[in-house]
């Protein structure tokens, strides 16, 4: 039929269009990626074990355009937990996922006016802490639970109304609570859920 | 007797079923899917009786779809499709809701949709349909620029008409591969059980799919 072959033709035509623009198409590339313990470094290694965790260790690298790190992502007393590395295996800042209600009620309630006066509308998605601090008092907020000492940030994640939008933010707060950073977080394309 | 001849026998077909998905935003949260969909069967038969390689196109299909987001993760979704099969024409229309959930190391997707099929001389068809699909990247915790992943979809197909009533499970895995976030290729196998409920036949599609999304 001759219907067909247009069609095929047609198709032929477009596909070939396609290929042109994917080869076009650039953007910025940052990536995670699962690395092996064979490929970590010592000094990260030596900081791990002497956490002495007694569940499984997951290895990452992430590479932005600012340079690559080393993550070690585990659970313990089942909260994950994110060790960050430098490249070289530099101890960086030990990050743990907490509920909001469990910061102190002055920091969550200078969190909270700093987000009624930021957005119409939130609602809180994931909170972390993050430790920075010398590595043998790091050492001792993994093995004693003492976080004295420590610098001490908390990165929320959240959902947003800003611009008449719903969004993904992340914002930084010091440990007073008070916002020093918002991040606006590009979720990925979802076309290949949908259709 | 009925029993036992019911489901007697279960018939097959085999053969490609490549896609190409655009994508567009067309204004704040108005977006459009242009789709093509193509059928070619390979080889089809009776399980159990005769099969043979009969290779030949089937069908193409071409739809546009709008869709708009009703919420951070939420859109809904209405448009039309148009068959060309053999020497006959068919026209669908479309409805859907998706909700895509985020997790961390994955991605969950539950799309509810609707549609009405209109053929020359044969009762409209409607379908009500619900679809999972989880999306796992294989490398690190999300699925980033030049990495692979794994999707599966799970369908469920319930099918209206003035004549009958069927039900259809659709089972899609496959394996990804993230160009970038505007540009995707996906390749698996679309396996479809169609004649669940009130047929004497039941009917087991694979299709080799090889899908295309790009973004533009």
């Amino acid at each position: 039929m001759e219907w067909i072959t247009d069609i095929r033709r047609m198709l032929v035509s477009f596909a070939l269009l396609l290929c042109f623009y994917a080869a076009q198409s650039q953007e910025k590339v940052e990536r995670e990626y699962r690395i092996k313990e064979g490929e970590v470094p010592a000094e990260a290694l030596k900081f791990i074990d002497a956490c002495n965790f007694d569940k499984k260790i997951k290895w990452f690298r992430e590479e932005n355009e600012s340079g690559s790190s080393i993550e070690a992502k585990v659970r313990r007393q089942n909260r994950r937990h994110s060790i960050e590395f430098s490249k070289t295996g530099v101890l960086e800042d030990i990050e743990i996922e907490i509920d909001f209600e469990e910061l102190p009620a002055n920091t969550k309630g200078k969190i909270i006016s700093g987000l009624d006066e930021l957005f119409a509308k939130w609602s809180i998605r994931k909170v972390q802490i993050q430790y920075k601090g010398t590595t043998d008092k790091l050492l001792a907020l993994i093995r004693e639970d003492v976080n004295t000492s420590l610098q001490k940030r908390y990165e929320i994640v959240l959902k947003a109304k800003k611009d008449r939008r719903l969004q993904m933010f992340q914002i930084t707060t010091g440990q007073d609570g008070e916002i020093v950073e918002v991040q606006k977080i590009d979720l990925r394309s979802t076309d290949n859920l949908e259709y | 007797m009925a029993g036992s001849n019911l489901y007697a026998q279960s018939s097959f077909e085999a053969g490609t079923l490549p896609s190409v998905n655009l994508n567009t935003r067309i204004s704040g949260p108005w977006r459009f899917n242009f789709k093509w969909e193509s059928r070619q069967v390979l080889y089809r038969g009776i399980f159990g009786e005769n099969k043979q390689w009969d290779a030949f196109y089937e069908r193409s299909d071409f739809s546009g779809v709008f869709s708009r987001k009703v919420g951070l993760n939420n859109s809904i979704a209405a448009g039309y499709l148009i068959r060309f099969v053999e020497d006959r024409i068919v026209h669908r229309t479309i409805q859907q809701f998706t909700l895509v959930q985020y997790f961390t190391g994955f991605r969950l997707a539950h799309r509810f949709s609707t549609d009405q099929t209109f053929i020359p001389d044969i009762p409209t068809i409607s379908r009500y349909r619900y679809r999972i699909s989880v999306e796992n990247p294989l490398n690190g915790q999300e699925v980033d620029p030049k990495e692979f992943y794994l999707k599966v979809n799970n369908e469920y197909l319930f099918i209206h008409s003035k004549r009958n009533n069927g039900l259809e499970i659709r089972i899609v895995p496959v394996l990804g591969y993230n160009f970038s976030d505007r540009n995707k290729l996906e390749a698996g196998i679309d396996y479809r059980l169609a004649g669940l409920i009130n047929s004497e036949i039941r009917t087991h599609d694979y299709w080799l799919t090889i899908g295309w999304y790009v973004k533009l």
